[in-house]
């Protein structure tokens, strides 16, 4: 049997072979390694040992560390083969020798000592002396561990420790450090190391030069896991903080009572908090995952929201209506915003305000102020209608009285008839039956205009207003002439309303384009007054039927008829107004087409 | 000579209706004509109050036509006028205080309102309530009515 064994020995280091003969023949430790190699050297030397002293071993491994072990052994000059034949040798793979003992994934008592107990008998006895010691490696617990079977793996070290009752022999276990890097493994570590006789800690620690060196490692690893200790504690304190967080802003989303949803780039629904889907009462699956536009009464709408943003478009209060699961329709106003990360769409932040009853409420208000303002109407009209009856009245007592001069009597009758004409007139416009059924005409714009200023002459000379005429001759339109006279006269006679106590009216007609509509050719008319202008809050009205700031003579429809007839002949309208003392007046502007009853864009020489 | 009977009902501030009989026109050299009342008819519409005031200048009384509540107080202090005929409604000062400034230095000028519209309703509530006693007339007035109305004494 050749003692020369070239082992290799790390500069004091500690030797894992040496404790060898420190330790009694009852002995049963565990190392943690990280390098294989490392596991195998020190291996090397524990069963080389074993060995070249004529005793025995057996190795229990997986089948790489088995090769490994019988290269460095032969490479040191042990004779394996022969070892073997002479039964000093067993070496067996972990993998197979585990499924013979265990049942169901757990090591069977019984079957362990059959087995194992049976191979350490048979190998103890090969030995060349009574007192031959027997070199035991195992690592099927690392095995067990490694399937997560720590408890197993416990069992089988105390099957082992059981076995050592029976048998002597020095059992040397390994794990890879590796196996235990979660802070759950410290308790099952303990329990492991329990199991054994001493502990052989990871190599960075065991090939430390000195015992200077390995106390001031410990030192320092005292202070690592203190440090890391501390750490944890923070982490997690951090991580349940953050939970906290998560949960309330969570709980935020989805318990908050106005609607929130996110949408994809492509129009998928990602998430609804319980505000949206019970607002159209769906269940999750039922509105998650679906396309937008399914919920939209108006796919025009919608198509343009989710086009705006598509560009990131912030959506202020956008109007639609929404169909909920019963049928019925939920009129909404969206708020939304685009969540991007490095120029991507990732998804919108989309609020959905439920408006239904506002409208329904803003429909009734619309409602009763319109009534109301028919109340006013009709007192308008009465009074509009009641003094042209009362001053005929009284011109038909004096024409009776007057009979015998036939002038005075021709007199009051022509001004009774021009009161009856008045009366005429603004039972028409007030009842809006002015239809106008006379075919387009050429209408000369500055031959009506002059014809309208004459006939408000007198108006103007009582209010001193002074009239300034800017005309282009000769510009022309084709369209229904009443319905254009009626246009101008309601502004002209605007215009001297705003200016009960003197002023300037000017009156401008030229040929223009209207830019908003592709350079469409035609004429512009401005009717400007230096009346007090019109505050900017009721500018939004100013269109809008039975408006009006004249108390009790306006009816309020004056520029709500403009309006409609200009849409007829399609022409367009534009206010201009300053409120500023000194320096106030309103214009408006007056764009009609040459051809007022074509869309298409005309070619005109003018 | 007019022979129609023309009952009219008019309100006054007491609120209870009166009825009146019409009497035939006088002949203007009648001793009574010579006591000419002396009228005031406000009206912003001016042909009303002018050919109110034509009606009346041939009925016998002496009627002038203003055409604003200002104008009829200025007239009022030159003129003394024993009644304002006033339409309430008006530009910048309605009928009704022009009547009650005038009848601070004319207080027993006799006050006929006349209006066409529902607002007077309200106003003449809000007068009653102040104790003011001022006569109304609806809208469009028939001048025999006035006439009427005129010629009678107002019973206290």
């Amino acid at each position: 049997m050749s003692t020369n064994l070239n082992l290799p020995h790390p500069h004091g280091g500690i030797a894992p072979g040496a404790y060898l003969e420190k330790v009694q023949a009852h002995a049963h430790g565990v190392q943690f390694y990280g390098d294989d190699a490392y596991l195998l050297d020190g291996l090397t030397r524990f069963v080389g040992g074993a060995l070249g002293a004529g005793d025995s071993s057996i190795v229990i491994a997986t089948k790489a560390h088995c090769d490994g072990l019988s290269k460095r052994l032969q490479g040191c000059g042990i004779d394996l083969i022969l070892a073997t034949q002479q039964g000093r040798f067993i070496a067996l793979d972990a993998g197979e020798t585990l499924a013979k003992f265990t049942v169901d994934g757990w090591p069977d008592g019984e079957l362990f000592h059959q087995v194992v107990g049976g191979l350490v008998a048979q190998c103890r006895l090969s030995g060349r002396t009574n007192q031959s010691k027997l070199a035991a490696f195992g690592e099927m617990v690392a095995l067990l561990w490694a399937e997560g079977k720590a408890e197993a793996a416990i069992r089988l070290e105390q099957l082992w420790n059981e076995l050592a009752r029976v048998h002597s022999f020095h059992l040397h276990c390994a794990y890879p450090i590796s196996y235990f890097r979660d802070e759950r493994h410290a308790e099952l570590l303990e329990k492991v190391c329990a199991e054994h006789s001493h502990v052989i800690p990871e190599e960075t620690y065991t090939t430390l030069p000195g015992e200077d060196e390995r106390l001031r490692a410990i030192a320092l690893l005292q202070q690592k896991a203190r440090a890391l200790a501390n750490e944890v504690a923070e982490r997690k304190k951090a991580q349940y903080e953050l939970q906290l967080r998560e949960a309330e802003l969570t709980d935020f989303l989805e318990n908050a009572i106005v609607g929130m949803h996110w949408v994809a780039a492509d129009g998928t629904i990602l998430w609804a908090n319980k505000a949206e889907l019970a607002l159209l009462g769906y269940e999750r699956e039922e509105y998650v995952g679906h396309h937008i536009a399914e919920f939209h009464l108006n796919q025009e709408v919608i198509a343009d929201i989710l086009q705006r943003l598509s560009h990131h478009e912030e959506l202020h209060g956008a109007e639609s209506a929404l169909r909920c699961k019963d049928g019925s329709i939920r009129n909404v106003r969206i708020h939304s915003n685009v969540f991007s990360q490095n120029d991507k769409f990732i998804h919108t932040r989309c609020f959905t305000v439920d408006i239904t009853e506002q409208k329904e409420l803003g429909k009734s208000l619309i409602l009763s102020e319109k009534l109301a303002s028919v109340g006013r109407l009709a007192a308008t009209i009465a009074h509009e209608i009641n003094n042209p009856l009362e001053a005929i009245t009284n011109l038909l007592f004096l024409a009776k009285r007057d009979i015998a001069d036939r002038s005075k009597a021709e007199r009051h009758l022509e001004l009774a008839r021009h009161e009856l004409e008045r009366v005429s007139h603004i039972s028409r416009q007030t009842l809006g039956f002015c239809r106008d059924n006379s075919s387009p005409s050429e209408i000369e714009i500055c031959k009506m205009l002059d014809e309208l200023l004459f006939m408000y002459r007198r108006k103007l000379e009582v209010r001193k207003i002074r009239m300034e005429k800017r005309f282009e001759d000769g510009v022309k339109i084709t369209g229904s002439e009443s319905e254009i006279r009626q246009i101008f006269s309601n502004l002209i006679a605007n215009a001297i309303d705003a200016m009960p106590s003197g002023g300037r009216l000017v009156v401008k007609a030229a040929a223009s384009r209207e830019w908003n509509n592709a350079g469409m050719p035609g004429v512009r008319v401005t009717i400007a007054d230096t009346g007090a202008g019109i505050p900017s809050e009721n500018r939004k009205n100013l269109f809008n039927a039975f408006y009006t700031t004249k108390k009790d003579v306006g009816t309020g429809l004056g520029l709500w008829l403009v309006n409609g007839m200009l849409s007829k002949n399609k022409g367009a309208i534009h206010v201009r107004s300053k409120v500023t003392a000194g320096a106030s007046g309103t214009a408006f502007s007056v764009f009609l087409p040459y051809n007022t009853k074509t869309d298409r864009l005309e070619n005109f020489t003018s | 000579m007019r022979s129609t009977l023309i009952v009219n009902v008019y309100h006054d501030t007491s609120g209870d209706p009166k009825s009146l009989s019409w009497s035939p026109i006088e002949d203007p050299d009648s001793p009574t004509a010579r006591k000419r009342k002396r009228i005031i008819i406000v009206d912003d519409d001016a042909l009303i109050a002018e050919s109110l005031a034509d009606i009346l200048n041939g009925e016998g009384f002496e009627a002038t036509a203003v055409f604003s509540g200002q104008d009829a107080i200025h007239w009022a202090k030159k003129t003394t006028p024993d009644v304002v005929v006033s339409d309430v409604i008006m530009p910048e000062m309605t009928g009704i205080e022009a009547a009650r400034s005038i009848r601070e230095f004319l207080p027993q000028c006799r006050v006929i309102l006349f209006s066409g519209q529902a607002l007077t309703n309200d106003l003449l509530a809000e007068a009653r309530a102040r104790g003011d006693s001022f006569e109304m007339l609806a809208k469009p007035i028939d001048p025999y009515a006035l006439i009427a109305v005129l010629r009678s004494e107002l019973e206290q």
